[in-house]
C-alpha cells in the first residue's frame, strides 16, 4: 500500500481515543477520531477511511445503527468496541454488518492483528481469494477440498468440511453462531447452537494438538467462533 | 374527636345492628303463625350473633337489647305491649337476653382479638421489613468499604509502575521494566474481573440474573476460562478431567464462565504457589453432572464451609488475601439460577468446591446428532 491506511476511531471517551491515537498513530496509521455518531458518520462521508473503530456504547445513537447506517453506502471494514456484559449488542452489531469486535478493556496486540486482518479481508474483497490456508501443522486446500495435518490427510465428515472451510475463508474474523449456522447447516437451524458445540469438539479432536486448549479454533464467548490462519 | 368517633359509632354500628333486628322482626311477624315462640327466640339469635362479629361488641348489645324489647313486644302475649302474664314466658324472655348478651360479647371479642392479631402480623411485618433495609443498608457500606479498598489497590500499583516507568529511572531493557508491565497488566484484568463481579452482584441483588441457558460443552466453557486466565503457569498447574462422553449441558456460557472462573482465582490465592487445581467434572445418575474445583489449599473450619458462600465472608483476615468476598456468593446465586446446587468440602488433602447441574432443561435431555461418516 503506498499511502497510510486512513483510521477512523468513534468513541466519546477521550482517554481512549488520546491512546488509540497515539498508539496507531505510531503503527504509522492516519487517525481521524468523532466523539459521537453523528460526528463519525458525517468525519466519514467527508474523508471515507479504510477502517472503522467503532464504540457500541455512543451517547447520541446505537452503535448498531451507526454500522448500519454506515453500510448503505462503504464495504470499509468496521470493528466495533464493547464492554463484556453486552453480548446481544455485539452480535446485533456484527448481524448489522459489523466486521469484528473487541471487548474492552483490549490489549493492543488484539487490537492490531484485527486492524491487519481486516485490511487483507477487505483488499481481498475485490481480488482473488486464496485457496490455501495454513495453521500451524494444519493446511486446508479448499480448491481441492483436502485438509492435512503435520502433511497426513485428515478424514473430514461433510459438515465438518463444510464448517471448517467456512471459518478457514474467513480467517482470522470472528463469525457468529447465527451466521455460521445459516451458511454451513441451513437458516433453519439458526438457532441450533448445539450443532455447533459438537461439530467444533470434533473438528479440534481431529485438528488441534490440545483439543482442551485450542490455538486455532478459538470460542468467543457468547459471540461465535473464530479460526486463527498463519 | 370523641364526638366525632361515638357519632362514626352509632351511624355505621348501632344503626346497621339495629336495622338487623328490625329487619328480622317483620319477617318473623310475617311468618308468626307457623312458628312457635322457643324457635322465635332461636332466630332472633342470629341477627345478635351476626352484629356483633361484624359491627363489634357494641352493636351486638344493642343488638341483643333490641331483639328482647321486639320480642316481647311482638310474640309474647299478650301481643304489642311489654307485659308479661305466663312465668313460663318470663323465663324464655330472660334465657334469651341472657344468650344473646353472652353471645354477642364472645363474637365481639373474637373480632376485637382477630384485629388485635391482624396488626401485630402488620407490625411484625413493619419490623422485619426495617431489619431486612438495615441488613441491606449494612451490606451496602460493607460492599462499598470492601470495594474500595479493593479498588485502590490494584490502582496504586499501577499508579507506582506507570509513574516509575515515566521517570525514566528504569532502563528500557531491564528486568524491572518488564516486571512493572507485566503488573500493569494483571493488575488491569484483576479490576476487569472485579467490576464483571460487582456488575453480576446487583443483578443477583436485583433478582435480574436470568441465565440463558442453552446446550453448551462443559470441557469448552472450562478451556474458555483458562485461555482468558493469564496466570503465570508456574504458579499452579491446572488439570482438567472432564468425562470424555459427558452431555451438553444446559448452561448460560458467560455466567459459567463468571463461576469458572471465581473458583479457579479463589483457588489460586489460597492455595499455595506450586499445587495443582483440578477441574472434574461426570454424570451423577441420569439427570445431573457433578462439577468439582479441587485445590490443595488448607482446609476451612467446618463452621465456616457453608458462610464461605455469604456475602463479604471471607474465612482469612482481609489484610492478607484480597478480594471482596463476592466471587463465591455469585457463584452460589448463578449456580442456583441455574437450578442447581453448590457446597464446599474439606479433603485428605485440601480443599474442593462441588456443584450439581440439571443436565434437562424445561424436561428435555440435550439432543442427539444424526451421525455421519468421514469421506
Amino acid at each position: 500500500m503506498t499511502t497510510a491506511p486512513h483510521i477512523l476511531v468513534i468513541d466519546d471517551e477521550p482517554q481512549i481515543l488520546r491512546a488509540l491515537k497515539a498508539i496507531l498513530g505510531e503503527k504509522s496509521f492516519k487517525v481521524t477520531t468523532a466523539v459521537s455518531g453523528h460526528e463519525g458518520l458525517t468525519l466519514a462521508a467527508a474523508n471515507p477511511p479504510d477502517i472503522v473503530i467503532l464504540d457500541l456504547g455512543l451517547p447520541d445513537m446505537d452503535g448498531f445503527e451507526v454500522c448500519g447506517r454506515l453500510r448503505e453506502w462503504t464495504q470499509c471494514p468496521i470493528i466495533v468496541l464493547s464492554v463484556r456484559e453486552s453480548e446481544r449488542d455485539k452480535v446485533a452489531a456484527l448481524d448489522k454488518g459489523a466486521d469484528d469486535y473487541l471487548v474492552k478493556p483490549f490489549g493492543i496486540e488484539e487490537l492490531l492483528a484485527r486492524v491487519r486482518v481486516a485490511l487483507r479481508h477487505a483488499g481481498r474483497a475485490s481480488g482473488a481469494k486464496a485457496t490455501k490456508i495454513t495453521a500451524g501443522p494444519i493446511a486446508i486446500d479448499l480448491a481441492w477440498h483436502v485438509v492435512t495435518r503435520h502433511g497426513a490427510e485428515v478424514k473430514l465428515t461433510a459438515t465438518e468440511y463444510k464448517l471448517l472451510a467456512y471459518l478457514a475463508a474467513n480467517a482470522g474474523r470472528v463469525l457468529t453462531h447465527q451466521a455460521i449456522l445459516t451458511h454451513v447447516w441451513d437458516p433453519a437451524d439458526a438457532d441450533h447452537v448445539e450443532y455447533l458445540r459438537v461439530y467444533m469438539r470434533q473438528l479440534r479432536k481431529k485438528l488441534e494438538t490440545d483439543p482442551e486448549q485450542p490455538q486455532f479454533i478459538i470460542t468467543e464467548p457468547g459471540v461465535g467462533y473464530r479460526f486463527l490462519a498463519d | 374527636m370523641r364526638r366525632s368517633s361515638f357519632t362514626a359509632d352509632f351511624l355505621f354500628h348501632y344503626v346497621p345492628a339495629f336495622l338487623s333486628i328490625a329487619g328480622t322482626t317483620t319477617l318473623l311477624h310475617l311468618l308468626r303463625n307457623t312458628l312457635d315462640t322457643p324457635l322465635i327466640a332461636l332466630l332472633y339469635l342470629l341477627p345478635v350473633g351476626a352484629s356483633a362479629s361484624i359491627w363489634g361488641l357494641g352493636a351486638g348489645i344493642i343488638a341483643a337489647l333490641a331483639a328482647f324489647l321486639t320480642f316481647n313486644y311482638f310474640f309474647i302475649p299478650p301481643f304489642f305491649t311489654l307485659i308479661v302474664h305466663s312465668p313460663s314466658d318470663l323465663v324464655v324472655l330472660f334465657v334469651f337476653l341472657i344468650v344473646a348478651v353472652v353471645i354477642s360479647q364472645l363474637v365481639g371479642r373474637a373480632r376485637a382479638g382477630q384485629a388485635i392479631a391482624i396488626e401485630k402480623a402488620r407490625l411484625t411485618e413493619i419490623e422485619s421489613r426495617a431489619k431486612v433495609l438495615e441488613e441491606s443498608d449494612r451490606l451496602k457500606s460493607a460492599l462499598l468499604s470492601s470495594v474500595s479498598h479493593e479498588l485502590r489497590t490494584p490502582l496504586a500499583t499501577i499508579k507506582a509502575a506507570a509513574t516509575s516507568l515515566r521517570s525514566g529511572e528504569v532502563g528500557w531493557d531491564s528486568v524491572a521494566r518488564r516486571e512493572l508491565l507485566e503488573a500493569v497488566e494483571e493488575e488491569a484484568d484483576h479490576l476487569n474481573l472485579l467490576v464483571g463481579n460487582l456488575l453480576n452482584m446487583s443483578r443477583i441483588e436485583a433478582n435480574a440474573l436470568k441465565p440463558e441457558r442453552q446446550w453448551n460443552l462443559l470441557s469448552e466453557i472450562v478451556a474458555a476460562v483458562i485461555a482468558r486466565l493469564h496466570h503465570p503457569v508456574e504458579d499452579h498447574r491446572i488439570l482438567v478431567a472432564i468425562q470424555e462422553d459427558l452431555p451438553l449441558v444446559p448452561v448460560d456460557f458467560l455466567q459459567m464462565e463468571q463461576v469458572f472462573t471465581n473458583l479457579i482465582t479463589n483457588s489460586f490465592k489460597y492455595a499455595q504457589a506450586g499445587t495443582t487445581i483440578r477441574i472434574s467434572a461426570q454424570t451423577e445418575g441420569e439427570a445431573e453432572v457433578r462439577v468439582r474445583v479441587e485445590n490443595q489449599s488448607p482446609p476451612v473450619p467446618e463452621q465456616d464451609l457453608e458462610r464461605i458462600f455469604d456475602k463479604f465472608h471471607r474465612v482469612t483476615a482481609a489484610d492478607r488475601i484480597t478480594g471482596t468476598g463476592l466471587g463465591l456468593s455469585i457463584c452460589k446465586g448463578i449456580i442456583e439460577a441455574h437450578r442447581g446446587r453448590i457446597w464446599a468440602e474439606n479433603l485428605s488433602d485440601g480443599f474442593a468446591f462441588n456443584f450439581v447441574l440439571p443436565l434437562s432443561l424445561d424436561g428435555k435431555f440435550a439432543p442427539k446428532l444424526p451421525f455421519e461418516s468421514e469421506t
